[in-house]
């Protein structure tokens, strides 16, 4: 009980010194930013993640989003926690890192490559062979199947959290989770990897 | 051999540690470079302003001064004018 009253007044001090360093941040003091940076890099690093396995363009990306939220911070009210917020910009960023992949050259898996991808026993892969195969998989997807895709089922958002992240309502979100999986179907015939969401 | 579904990798894959980032200097430098060329915009807007304002006063006093001296003369000539239909 006592630990639980301990629990709650630390989240509500760490709220209260959040809200603070958010209105700092927004008369433009760079060190409260610096605060908010450090204490939600690790949730956006996690997030971006799922939007690119190369190291180089994750450290640009997760710095990228930073840089977005301080120019847009204006236009955060505080009316949801700072941290869905970020998300929301972060996803925002990720998604147009696809889109600018997908104008360039795509090499496309062949069917040999297909053939190859998780070849391993189910018992012996690891999480990060997982996520590999899983990012592999849904490359082959447009930007918009990939981000529905990931949004639902590797960040386990619901429609109402996939919608207010991507700023799609919720019907569109229903439908194009449908067409994705749909799409990601067809893609797994050509693998040993059975379809089952 | 059992085979392997996508739902086992999804679930797996979400287990997966991300890798360790410490964006913070290179966001505050990158915000700091923005902020340093607004502000270096802001200078140029500044001082064109001011040059646009100094070049409208001149042209404005320049005008006064025109008109007046214009205005003298036509008064003149119609002092003239009625002196003479008198």
């Amino acid at each position: 009980m006592f630990s639980l009253k301990n629990q709650d007044k630390k989240a509500t001090n760490v709220r209260f010194s959040e809200h603070h360093d958010v209105q700092a941040s927004q008369s433009g003091d760079a060190e409260a930013f610096r605060r908010l940076v450090q204490r939600h890099q690790q949730h956006v690093s996690k997030l971006m993640w799922r939007f690119t396995r190369d190291k180089n363009s994750h450290e640009e990306l997760v710095q990228e989003s930073f840089v977005e939220a301080y120019l847009s911070l204006h236009s955060y009210k505080a009316k949801a926690p700072f941290e869905h917020w970020l998300s929301r910009i972060a996803t925002r960023v990720g998604y147009r890192y696809w889109k600018q992949l997908k104008r360039h050259p795509h090499m496309s898996l062949q069917d040999s490559d297909w053939m190859q991808i998780a070849e391993k026993p189910p018992a012996s892969v690891s999480p990060e062979d997982a996520a590999d195969i899983v990012h592999q998989c849904l490359a082959e997807l447009p930007p918009r199947d990939r981000l529905v895709l990931t949004l639902r089922f590797l960040e386990q958002c619901d429609v109402e959290e996939t919608a207010r992240r991507t700023g799609w309502g919720q019907s569109l979100v229903k439908v194009q989770t449908y067409r994705a999986k749909q799409k990601l179907k067809k893609l797994l015939e050509k693998t040993n990897i059975e379809f089952e969401i | 051999m059992k085979k392997q579904t996508f739902e086992n990798l999804i679930s797996l894959a979400s287990q997966e540690s991300c890798p360790c980032v410490d964006v913070t200097d290179g966001v505050i430098s990158a915000i700091s470079a923005v902020i340093h060329r607004n502000v270096k915009y802001d200078r140029t807007y500044t001082w064109m302003g001011a040059a646009s304002a100094a070049m409208a006063a001149c042209i404005l006093i320049a005008t006064t001064f025109f008109w007046q001296s214009n205005t003298d003369s036509v008064s003149e000539i119609m002092t003239y004018v009625s002196w003479v239909t008198q």
